[in-house]
């Protein structure tokens, strides 16, 4: 395939799982990862209630300080906090989640290759072949941490988040294609992991097309969320909240978006294709 | 989701709304939050332009509202130690101030008054909120004229504790400045021995709450109680509580213990002392900030022991050392071309104010260089080079003011060029240039002796009497300035202004 066909299989990906997304069997998988998510950002949000206080107060004054428990500070942390804790939700569930999701996309773009069933038993195979993925994002945003603490040159810690965003991309656009390689093409592990060369080689580019117009929607809320805790909302912090809720919304759905384009990018161009009888 | 996989949801749910709502640290956050909101109206309320009723009543009910729900009765008696109920109290303290505040806003200093005093009564355990409470009483008590009474709870705060809550780690900034602005304000009022008492008193309050302070209170206690026991003269105690707080503090520290030792070596007159902390700081520490100020700290008190030479010396140094030698900048070029003066090198003093004045127009020390050389020319019987000079700072000033609206500076360039209107002789225009100042900083004291000189002048004057009158009336009831206000009282000047007693 050239590249206009490359680029335009990216969006063509995108459209399709778009277009089968709204069937319930597609998104279901993924209502787990919603709610986890959802719930873990109202524990942060309202950590001082006294029904979440008492597990949440300990946890929170040894990752964020006491401060993490008052009004406004809590609310001004708690995007920092949400992204910390969905490490957790993105090696974990994220996964599994994704795994079933791919099934049902697979089936829906008519694979033969559809059974639900198996994918939740592939469970450790899923999380062992998403670990890339997590371990590279995990790292960017630990250097991107301790780096701000760090006395830099103004053109390095302009370019810094830049280039970690830059790095966590190019490799989900690596890692793009493992969990349609293990829940659908059946691979272990490692194995998912190996193939990351020959799948990137052929679905770089759909793969880089379908992150970036996924990304997009999600490229204010960082400056939403730096206006929230720089204190420019002064007579609103609780927005800072909903707005954490309504980022795990859209980023959900995205990932849904995200899933199905991979199945189908998968299917098309990367999986062995059966020699004609 | 079948409703078997809702239940645990539902009771999830269910134990988040019925549990109890009475823990510390939910009251903490619930009341944070409220304040937070009562004080964003308080801000819009002071920010409305016109001023809004509505708006301020909206702000009074909110802090009103979280005085209601956490109120001191309930929470003070639980604040004795650190934690979330201290910060509850915290909360509820600082929206009673806030109310105080409210009617300083609208004028209603009396009331004011008694809301501050009440403030104190009930949130007494919380340093955090009487000290604020008390300054503002005190600033309103001087705005209704209740000079005595400001005065005496001045020094009340003064004998404060400085340390606020048990952990020893919050030191009161009011509580220490307080003594040496009291005993200044008492030195102006000509009450020498009060003043020492008041500083002998502050002096043993503050080295038993040194006992019982870290970290940066025991910094700024230690500094306190070193700058007070400089100003009784006593140089070995200000070293002493240095050296103290110095062996607690972190390495990094040192060479900053060591910089205020030789200050306060020379503050307290033991000059001999400077210089032996002077070679320790700069062994340790070579930059302007540490380095620079001990060699300018060993200018000075080689003057102070007599040897222009050597302090010249030392002054030189800075200035090659370093291209700029930062905040000490100004100071080390004034001090040297003072001193030069003093010693009759004018050429070479000149040449210093002058490049004072080029490097830093507007700091208030190149004000003060145009001011000297004027005053030099008429005190060495050359009026035209006075004038001409003067005349020449007139105009710089006059750029200043056009191009630097920073109110201190303003301020500043002001001040000048009324002065030296009137050292000029051009009375008339000096009358109206320090009552320009006057009414521009109604509430500065550098401002209220401007308009006391400017009623001076206008008594002079022909027609002038009523006016002069007219401006002693309004310093004599509205002046913040003790000094100012005896002066205008006794309508006679203190200060050799020209014309003496009218």
């Amino acid at each position: 395939m050239n590249l206009v066909e490359l680029l335009a299989l990216g969006a063509l990906g995108l459209g399709r799982a778009a277009r089968e997304a709204w069937r319930p069997a597609c998104w279901r998988p993924w209502l787990p990862v919603l709610v986890i998510r959802l719930l873990v950002v109202l524990a942060l949000g309202f950590a001082a209630h006294p029904a979440l206080a008492w597990f949440m107060a300990p946890l929170l004054r040894a990752v964020s300080g006491d401060a993490a428990l008052r009004f406004p500070a809590g609310l001004q942390r708690l995007a920092l906090l949400a992204a910390h804790a969905d490490v957790l939700v993105a090696a974990l569930v994220v996964p599994v989640a994704a795994g079933l999701a791919s099934r049902r996309f697979a089936a829906a773009f008519g694979s033969p290759a559809a059974a639900p069933r198996s994918a939740a038993g592939r469970t450790l195979a899923l999380v062992v072949a998403s670990l890339p993925a997590v371990l590279v994002s995990v790292a960017a945003q630990l250097a991107v941490e301790r780096l701000a603490g760090v006395r830099l040159s103004a053109i390095s810690r302009l370019m810094l988040p830049q280039l970690a965003a830059l790095v966590v991309l190019m490799t989900q656009a690596a890692c793009f294609y493992v969990v349609a390689e293990v829940a659908v093409g059946g691979a272990s592990g490692p194995g998912a992991i190996a193939a990351i060369p020959r799948a990137f080689g052929h679905g770089a580019v759909p793969a880089l097309v379908a992150l970036v117009v996924l990304s997009l929607p999600l490229v204010p809320f960082p400056r939403i969320e730096t206006a929230a805790s720089g204190g420019r909302w002064l007579a609103m912090p609780e927005l800072a909240l909903l707005v954490e809720l309504a980022r795990v919304c859209l980023s959900t759905a995205l990932a849904v978006l995200g899933c199905g384009a991979a199945t189908l990018v998968w299917l098309g161009v990367i999986a062995p294709q059966e020699e004609p009888s | 989701m079948t409703p078997r996989a809702l239940a645990p949801l539902l009771l999830a749910a269910l134990a988040f709304v019925t549990a109890g709502c009475d823990d510390a640290l939910w009251a903490r956050y619930r009341s944070d939050e409220a304040l937070y909101h009562a004080r964003v109206e308080v801000r819009r309320a002071l920010q409305a332009e016109p001023p809004s009723a509505a708006r301020t009543e909206r702000a009074r009910r909110a802090l009103e509202a979280v005085l209601e729900r956490w109120p001191a009765a309930t929470w003070v008696p639980l604040a004795s130690v650190t934690g979330p109920a201290r910060d509850v109290a915290t909360s509820s303290g600082l929206a009673a101030l806030d109310l105080g505040r409210l009617e300083v806003q609208a004028g209603r200093d009396p009331d004011a008054i008694e809301r501050f005093a009440a403030v104190e009564r009930d949130y007494a355990p919380l340093g955090g909120i009487v000290v604020p409470a008390r300054v503002e009483r005190i600033d309103a008590l001087e705005r209704s004229h209740r000079f005595e009474e400001a005065l005496a709870e001045r020094a009340a705060l003064a004998q404060e504790d400085p340390l606020d809550g048990p952990s020893g780690q919050v030191a009161l900034a009011p509580v220490l400045t307080a003594p040496l602005e009291l005993a200044e304000r008492l030195h102006g009022l000509g009450r020498d021995a009060y003043a020492e008492a008041m500083l002998a008193r502050a002096d043993a309050s503050l080295a038993r709450a040194m006992a019982r302070s870290h970290g940066e209170a025991l910094d700024a206690i230690s500094d306190r109680l070193a700058r007070i026991r400089a100003a009784r003269h006593d140089a070995a105690g200000a070293l002493a509580a240095l050296r103290l707080a110095m062996r607690a503090a972190p390495a990094w520290q040192a060479p900053l213990y060591v910089r205020a030792m030789a200050a306060r070596a020379l503050d307290a007159g033991a000059p001999e002392s400077v210089f032996a902390y002077a070679r320790w700081a700069a062994r340790i520490n070579g930059s302007r900030t540490i380095a620079g100020t001990v060699w300018f700290l060993e200018g000075e008190a080689w003057e102070a022991l007599g040897r222009p030479d050597s302090a010249e010396a030392d002054y030189d140094a800075v200035l090659r050392q370093w291209n700029d030698p930062g905040p000490i900048g100004p100071d080390v070029r004034y001090r040297r071309a003072t001193m030069l003066e003093r010693v009759g090198q004018w050429d070479q003093a000149q040449a210093g104010y002058y490049a004072l004045q080029a490097r830093y127009p507007t700091d208030p020390l190149a004000f003060e260089s145009a001011r000297r050389m004027v005053k030099w020319h008429m005190e060495h019987g050359e009026p035209e080079q006075a004038r001409v000079a003067g005349e020449e700072a007139i105009h710089d000033a006059g750029r200043v003011l056009e191009t630097d609206l920073d109110p201190a500076v303003q301020r500043q360039a002001r001040a000048l060029r009324a002065d030296l209107m009137l050292t000029l002789g051009r009375l008339p225009e000096a009358e109206e240039a320090l009552l320009d100042l006057w009414r521009r900083f109604p509430e500065d004291s550098l401002a209220e002796d401007a308009g006391l000189r400017a009623a001076r002048i206008a008594g002079h004057r022909p027609g002038g009497a009523a006016r002069a009158d007219s401006i002693l009336a309004v310093l004599r009831r509205n002046a913040a300035n003790a000094v100012v206000r005896r002066a205008a009282g006794q309508g006679a000047p203190e200060d050799g202004a020209p014309g003496g007693a009218r």
